[in-house]
């Protein structure tokens, strides 16, 4: 008996190590949990590839809170708007988005908020609700999660129906979430989920997730185009200071289009720390001609970064503007993406 | 020893697999049995009322169904109906009353015993409806289907859908006062058009002329055929940040035009289109003679979406001339009422106008608060309608043919899936309690993400069908109007 048992921890430790380094197989999970066989799979979304399986684990994992996995998923840089987007959120939710902004390929404002139409594409829009759940803007969200169950192939998945079921369950319309539970308690896997979702039997960790996603939720009302993403974040700050989350990604929103009037009136140097926000106040205040020991000393701005900002000019002017010596040296600051990012026009 | 490994991986395996287990969601609490037909008044000709029990953790179930001398019972929790059974079950019942009774017995040995009554109206419904299925995805649309189904049985076909029209957008198939041989609809989009169903010919018009603000919009036909009365209309979606808020959509510019489908010629009364003024949901009064439309101030929206509100107005209407008035009335003041109206429809019968009523705007199916309510065309007196009306949107309603009964499009349950709901009107306006469209499978709405959009009553089948459609798409050239 005692030898079966150890036998049996000899096994799952042999399992553990062999699936520890080795990334899931998500394409067969999203393929499972679309409903969809292996022909409508490679039709819909082509043949296996490495990146394609490591966005299905992003928006798999991100649904499921699984941030580390996110991380680990998108980490290197990916020139991708999916990529992109997920990585800054997995930062953001640990609250180091704006550290993080330049060390990464940053499509606009598209890599914190992904846009969604008819022509959007599918995986885009199964991704384009987190971040609004994430931020508490369960409208949005909930749009964009219909919309990813409307445009998948058999208009049904089952990340769109856990996603809108926490949605009803944040909102307190039970009978919504309840349908959605209904539908997902005959999905394979799905029954410890659905019996810690139920409303009045959730679990503690879902009543805790619950109750902090209530407290982000908008206490007033406007009425906006899906694209007026500053007015939505403002909304959310009205309602909560202290949305963490609705913070960084309004001043980095501001930094990312270049609305440098709108950080510095956004940005407040006592609660926001970070050298990105250095960087994109020198740009301003030496715009306005206003590089002076007061607004230094008002924004917090350090010797060295202010050095630093002296010595990129400079750099500018020596290389008569050149991109390749200035990305060599200042790829990573503010200053660079503010002056050689440029948008993609089709 | 080998042996130990082989079993400890098949035990992990056994265990991993059958990690499916059964979880048991309680859907539809507020009601012991789903759909709700508890109570109800249905027409004589209706498809079976299959239903299941709500109650979590059944074990066992008998339910009694019983009219006149006729008896019958079914075991389990899902009551299917054999739909020939249900026809003789019935059919002595004209006007007559179905007692069920039920004992259910629970997990933990916990007993239910339940009793209702179906009342029976002599009052045919017309037997077809129209509807579009879609899922409620806000402004996005993506393989959208507008399908016919017989009321008495659960024959169901397509009249128009994404496969044969290029995945173009449908919008609502409306008929003339239930004739299945009058009827509207659109498809949208590059060789799209307004399709014309009158008199066993199908037309593809474009109801656009240069005075217009865009293509036609909401709409009626006229009694006669000749005409239709339409809103042209620049339509924004805005969402709303409060969460149960959702969607509002709103117009910045509306007006009113009028088709002579005999002529081909649009015209935009002066009286209907004015720059100060939205007009929006016209309708024909059920003699032809007036057209009835919501109108509201103009205002910069969507900042003062809450303060928009629409009267209901009447203008006299002259089918010799295909000409509206020039004196508008008001019938239904929103200053007064402190509330905003849209969608109104007259009953055939010429008594009764139907319409919607929300706090504000225009857009009502995310407003809980909006609500059906009724006007006595003869006296001006409004119809309390609380016993049709629930605490989600009741919007989109339709009349049958005879005015005795109406369709509309219900949120109540879940709150988000629009579905379609019958209810009887007698003569004097009284109501009963509406039941949902029937269902072969009695877990079809809990199972289901779209929504009927919609509903619209006919006295037959109309005489066209998806493929039809689709060819007319694609090699017919949209008649112009000037």
């Amino acid at each position: 008996m005692r030898l079966n048992k150890f036998f049996n921890l000899l096994i799952l430790s042999f399992l553990f190590v062999c699936c520890a380094d080795k990334v899931p197989d998500y394409r067969q999970q999203w393929q499972r949990a679309h409903h969809l066989d292996e022909a409508r799979m490679s039709d819909f979304y082509g043949e296996p590839r490495e990146d394609m399986n490591a966005a299905f684990g992003a928006v798999l994992e991100a649904v499921d809170g699984n941030w580390d996995k996110v991380r680990s998923l998108t980490e290197g840089s990916r020139p991708s708007d999916i990529f992109a987007y997920y990585h800054n959120l997995a930062m953001a939710m640990e609250g180091h988005l704006a550290d993080s902004l330049m060390y990464y390929y940053q499509p606009f404002e598209r890599g914190l908020f992904l846009p969604v139409g008819e022509k959007s594409g599918q995986l885009r829009i199964a991704a384009s609700s987190e971040v609004w759940y994430r931020l508490g803007e369960m409208t949005m969200a909930e749009h964009s999660a219909m919309l990813a169950q409307l445009f998948s192939p058999e208009h049904f998945g089952v990340p769109y129906l856990k996603r809108l079921a926490q949605i009803n369950l944040v909102n307190r319309q039970d009978e919504a979430a309840l349908k959605y539970l209904h539908l997902l308690s005959e999905e394979p896997g799905c029954e410890k989920w659905v019996s810690d979702h139920i409303p009045g039997q959730e679990s503690k960790e879902v009543k805790r997730e619950l109750a902090s996603l209530r407290t982000l939720v908008h206490k007033s009302d406007v009425v906006h185009s899906p694209s007026d993403y500053r007015i939505v974040l403002k909304c959310l700050l009205a309602s909560n200071p202290d949305n963490l989350l609705a913070r960084q990604y309004l001043l980095c929103l501001d930094i990312l289009v270049k609305d440098l009037e709108s950080f510095i009136a956004d940005y407040d140097p006592s609660r926001d720390d970070s050298r990105l926000y250095d960087e994109a106040v020198l740009i301003f205040l030496a715009q306005r001609a206003s590089m002076t020991q007061e607004n230094f000393a008002h924004f917090g701005i350090s010797p060295e970064v202010l050095q630093e900002f002296s010595d990129y000019n400079n750099m500018v002017a020596s290389y008569n503007g050149a991109m390749e010596p200035m990305q060599r040296k200042y790829g990573k600051t503010y200053w660079f993406f503010y002056q050689y990012a440029k948008r993609n026009v089709k | 020893m080998s042996n130990n490994i082989i079993a400890a991986a098949v035990a992990l395996i056994t265990c991993l697999s059958c990690a499916r287990g059964s979880v048991e969601v309680p859907v539809n609490r507020d009601t012991p049995i789903y759909p709700d037909y508890m109570g109800v008044t249905i027409p004589y000709n209706i498809a079976p009322l299959n239903f299941h029990y709500t109650s979590t953790g059944i074990r066992k179930a008998v339910t009694t169904a019983t009219c006149n001398d006729v008896v019958l019972q079914f075991k389990g929790r899902e009551v299917v109906w054999d739909l020939q059974l249900w026809k003789d079950f019935i059919e002595t019942a004209q006007g007559d009353t179905l007692f069920f009774s039920a004992d259910l017995i629970c997990k933990g040995g916990r007993k239910e015993h339940l009793e209702w009554q179906v009342y029976v109206s002599a009052d045919k419904l017309d037997p077809y409806i129209s509807y579009r299925l879609i899922e409620p995805g806000y402004e996005v649309w993506h393989e959208v289907e507008i399908r016919e189904r017989c009321i008495e049985n659960f024959q169901e076909r397509i009249l128009s859908d994404w496969r044969n029209t290029g995945n173009s957008c449908m919008n609502c198939h409306v008929h003339s006062q239930a004739r299945s041989d009058l009827s509207i609809f659109y498809v949208r989009g590059k060789n799209g058009g307004a399709f014309l169903n009158r008199n066993g010919e199908l037309r593809k018009l474009s109801l656009k002329a240069k005075d217009m603000i865009s293509g036609t919009v909401y709409g009626e036909i006229h009694p006669s055929g000749r005409y239709g009365v339409f809103s042209t209309n620049i339509i924004i979606p805005g969402f709303h940040t409060q969460g149960s808020r959702r969607l509002e959509v709103y117009d910045t510019k509306s007006d009113l035009a009028i088709a002579d489908f005999d002529n081909n010629e649009m015209t935009v009364p002066q009286a209907l289109s004015r720059k100060d003024v939205f007009e929006t949901f016209p309708a024909f009064s059920a003699d032809g003679k007036s057209i009835y439309y919501c109108a509201a101030d103009t205002l910069p929206l969507p900042g003062d979406i809450e303060k928009l509100r629409y009267s209901l107005m009447r203008v006299s209407f002259d089918e010799r001339t295909g000409r509206a008035g020039q004196d508008v009335e008001v019938i239904w003041d929103a200053e007064e009422h402190k509330a905003s109206v849209c969608h109104p429809k007259c009953s055939p019968d010429g008594k009764w106008i139907m319409y919607t009523v929300a706090e504000y705007g225009t857009f009502p199916i995310w407003h809980t608060e909006c609500q059906l309510e009724m006007m006595n065309l003869h006296t001006g007196e409004i119809v309390n309608m609380d016993t049709a009306n629930s605490d989600r949107s009741d919007t989109y309603h339709s009349w049958s043919s005879t005015g005795r009964w109406f369709v509309f499009a219900s949120k109540r349950g879940d709150g988000k899936y629009g579905r379609p709901y019958f209810c009887h009107v007698d003569e004097c306006g009284q109501l009963t309690k509406p039941f949902v469209l029937p269902q072969e499978d009695p877990w079809h709405y809990e199972n289901s993400l779209r929504s009927f959009n919609i509903p619209d009553l006919s006295d037959g089948p109309v005489d066209f069908d998806a493929e039809t459609i689709g060819r007319m798409v694609k090699e017919v050239e949209a008649e112009e109007f000037k």
